[in-house]
């Protein structure tokens, strides 16, 4: 998945109409995007997705009808191929790992830096799992929580952990543990998948509790 | 915190009532059983002495004062007795039929000679016989005399040797049955009296071992133990080896246990001085102090002879013993006016009107009264009593101490409860306070940058001198400061600078990689338990954040390398860029953004230094010493 991506269909799912279009505007600039299409609810984005299996989806959390963190799970059933990238300004750890949790592939902080935001897309597509230095921090800060309890991490993966939340980038510890910049990333995607099969029940619950869930 | 105040090492101490009671019945079982076994042992047919004549030869002595002495029937001789004698016995009434004498002596040995031959010698090995314990010989000694020599002659002649007092007198027929029986009674209250005390003295014993043992109790409790089981030992030694002991080890045996039993009564007041009223100690100090001299001095022949000092030791222990448990059971039954506590009050005023019986006519007072000392007599009802009334004070004792450590353990509970509540509210206090102090801080914070760019903003667009490129970049400024302000605040990532600085790492990283340049980051060095306060930590972000903003417009790099060590108990931040640098003029007019960075670095209480050489490299140093950094940390 290295190769530059190209003939992109992007759904933009967010309920700020002015960002929406402006990230909209940002894309089309983009030779490698074909198509943008905004939504503003959960509602209208399922109602899309029946017709429709676009190959990037741009996700607010906090719609007009409420949070789409539980939907993210169907929409990845519906379209498998479909990439589902996060794009809120919520930043706190626990809902970033539920939204990894789920099935989200990427997580992007609403920044109206449009270089940001175009690599970051970029990245996504070549198959760079993000995983920022915060969420590291938190995972290795809270293992047990995250796992319920158990350590399923391997011990490379303990270490990966460990440098991302130090601030090192995916290079940086590629070459710290002198391995390939894409085996870091498939190192990332484990603990999520990891996380989303040891955590999924108490996570949801522990996000209904806290109100992300309605 | 929580748990020191809520682990005790204090404990109630255990004491096993059940275990209390079992061993008082035991005790009682055990005195029922040495009881019966005195009654017993009291039927024990006695043996008499002197009954057979012996040949020995009679031998006057001639220092020894001649007598004439008439003698009615049974009539001791007790007014004229003297220890060495010769007496002349001529009956008055009709000849008796089986005449015997009765003999009392005081001491150890006596010979009696009747008609020049020996009639009876008693001796040690006799007394031995009879299980008379060698001091305690009051018992009267029978004397038969032969029929035959009776017949003869109305008149005896009688020689008698003795080292002390000795009565003699003749006895009819029908008085020796009467005598016999009243010398039976006489011996079984001997050995009554010595089983009795073991009935008594041995449970106490074990008792008071026992409250010594298992409750851990004073010392003196193991004392008054030891002391109270040389008693029964000295009787078992003499009854069961009783042709092997001598009268010295007796007397070495029982002399220094009268001591010590009166030295346990000394200490078992001590421990209990508190526990009645002072009127009543202070009565039985002085009646105790009067019985012992009275019973060391005035009442003792022997005195001051060693076996005297023993005898009269025994006295006035029991003397002083049977005062104090009547003043015990006085003092109890004024206390506490219970049923039972009065009658044992009766039982002791029974026993002091006994004592005083003994000592008036003694002392002369009631010269109608005949002398005897009785107080004995009542000492193992009163002893009984007095047991039981301690071993009941002790229960009750213990019980109390026990209800104590109950309520004392209720009370620990109580107040650690409201000292907890207490910690508690001083700790939400404190919460308080520090969400005040943040507020403020935070309001500080939004003042100093964001504020105060939104609103220059606002009149830069209202004036219309602001570019829109401008104002995206105040905006941009304004928005990146609040991101700063907010990670400063997160708790998760606050508690270890190395975390917050890569939390710091994922917001600058895409900045310099839209713009292509490549960051390396090493704080890996860093240990991990560095903690700095919000307020410290949005310092260090902005100074940071600053740098990198001034290499993205300026500084025209490829390169940004950022290194955080620990060297020399200082914190040292480097970001060095590979761009265009700086000559010492343009270092010269850094202005506003330098003057910001060296200020918030004062307030770090550290310093802040930028080096540059042209074309090559720009340095920005930043050192804060850790001991500055506790020192100038807010809440």
């Amino acid at each position: 998945m290295d190769t530059a991506p190209s003939n992109i269909v992007c759904l933009i799912v967010e309920d700020d109409t002015y960002l929406a279009h402006y990230v909209a505007n940002t894309l089309k600039q983009q030779p490698w995007i074909v198509h943008t299409h905004a939504v503003t609810s959960c509602t209208d984005m399922l109602a899309w997705f029946n017709d429709n299996q676009p190959d990037l989806v741009l996700l607010d959390l906090e719609l007009e009808d409420g949070s789409s963190l539980p939907f993210i799970k169907s929409i990845k059933n519906q379209s498998p191929a479909s990439k589902i990238l996060i794009f809120t300004q919520q930043e706190e750890e626990k809902v970033v790992l539920e939204a990894f949790a789920q099935g989200a592939d990427g997580y992007l902080v609403k920044d109206a830096d449009e270089y940001a935001l175009v690599s970051a897309i970029k990245a996504q597509l070549q198959g760079g799992t993000p995983m920022s230095p915060s969420i590291a921090g938190y995972l290795v800060k809270n293992i047990r929580n995250c796992f319920s309890g158990e350590n399923p991490l391997s011990e490379r993966e303990g270490e990966v952990l460990k440098l991302l939340s130090r601030g090192c980038s995916y290079d940086d510890v590629a070459g710290i543990l002198d391995v390939k910049r894409t085996t870091i990333a498939t190192y990332v995607r484990r603990v999520y998948d990891k996380l989303g099969v040891h955590n999924r029940t108490e996570a949801v619950f522990e996000a209904q509790t806290s109100g992300w869930i309605q | 915190m929580d748990t020191s105040l809520k682990e005790y090492p204090m404990q109630p101490v255990a004491h096993p009532q059940s275990l209390n009671s079992l061993f008082i019945s035991a005790c009682l079982l055990l005195a029922a059983l040495l009881a019966i076994l005195t009654y017993q042992n009291a039927k024990e047919p006695l043996h008499f002495s002197g009954t057979a004549l012996s040949s020995a030869t009679y031998q006057p002595h001639t220092d020894a004062q001649q007598r004439s002495v008439a003698l009615p029937y049974f009539a001791p001789l007790s007014e004229h007795a003297i220890n060495r004698g010769h007496y002349t016995l001529t009956f008055t009434s009709e000849p008796l039929k089986e005449p015997a004498l009765v003999l009392h002596s005081t001491q150890d040995s006596a010979k009696v000679w009747l008609n020049q031959q020996l009639l009876t010698e008693v001796g040690q090995t006799d007394l031995i016989d009879t299980q008379i314990p060698p001091r305690n010989r009051h018992v009267p000694t029978l004397i038969r005399i032969p029929p035959a020599l009776l017949q003869t002659e109305n008149t005896l002649e009688l020689d008698v040797i003795s080292n002390w007092e000795t009565s003699l007198g003749p006895v009819s027929y029908g008085e020796y049955e009467q005598l016999r029986k009243e010398v039976e009674w006489a011996l079984i209250w001997r050995v009554d009296f010595l089983w009795a005390g073991v009935a008594f003295a041995l449970p106490m014993s074990l008792f008071f071992l026992a409250v010594w043992f298992f409750y851990k109790q004073s010392t003196v409790y193991l004392w008054l133990g030891l002391v109270m089981g040389i008693w029964p030992f000295n009787t078992f030694v003499m009854t069961f080896t009783n042709t092997a002991i001598d009268r010295q080890l007796v007397t070495l045996i029982q002399e220094p246990s009268n001591l010590l039993y009166a030295t346990a009564m000394v200490c078992f007041t001590f421990v209990y001085r508190g526990t009645y009223l002072s009127w009543i100690k202070t009565l039985w100090l002085i009646s105790a102090a009067v019985y012992l001299f009275f019973v060391l001095f005035i009442t003792n022949p022997q005195w001051p002879l060693p076996e005297g000092l023993g005898l009269g030791v025994l006295y006035g222990w029991i003397g002083i013993a049977s005062l104090f448990s009547t003043y015990v059971i006085i003092a109890n039954a004024y206390e506490r006016k219970t049923f039972r506590s009065v009658v044992m009050a009766m039982a002791g005023v029974i026993v002091e009107i006994i004592a005083i019986w003994d000592i008036l006519p003694l002392l002369g007072v009631l010269p109608g009264f005949p002398i005897t000392f009785v107080v004995q007599w009542g000492v193992i009802t009163v002893l009984i009593c007095y047991s039981s009334v301690m071993s009941f004070e002790l229960a009750m004792a213990l019980k109390k101490s026990n209800a104590f450590n109950e309520t004392l353990q209720t009370e620990v509970n109580t107040q650690t409860k409201k000292l907890t509540e207490q910690y508690e509210n001083i700790v939400e206090l404190e919460r308080q306070k520090v969400v005040s102090d943040e507020r403020s801080r935070l309001i500080s914070d939004m003042h100093d940058g964001t504020s105060g760019q939104l609103t220059s903003l606002i009149a830069g667009l209202k004036t219309g001198k602001l570019t829109q490129q401008q104002a995206i970049q105040l905006l941009e400024y304004c928005v990146r400061d609040l991101r700063l302000i907010l990670d400063s605040m997160n708790v998760d990532a606050t508690d270890d600078l190395a975390r917050a600085l890569a939390m710091f790492s994922g917001r600058v990283r895409p900045l310099l990689e839209a713009k292509e340049i490549t960051l390396n980051w090493d704080t890996l060095s860093l240990p991990e338990d560095i903690q700095l306060s919000p307020h410290q930590l949005l310092n260090i972000f902005r100074i940071l954040q600053e740098a990198i903003t001034n290499i993205i417009k300026h500084a025209n790099a490829g390169h940004v390398s950022l290194r955080v060590y620990l060297e020399d108990q200082s914190l040292h931040f480097k970001v060095r860029d590979n761009g265009q640098g700086m000559s010492g003029e343009e270092q010269a007019q850094l202005g506003y953004g330098k003057k910001s960075m060296v200020a918030r670095a004062l307030s770090l209480g550290g310093s802040l230094d930028i080096k540059s050489q042209s074309h090559e490299f720009t340095e920005l140093s930043l050192n804060i010493p850790l001991a500055r950094l506790s020192q100038t940390r807010l809440p």
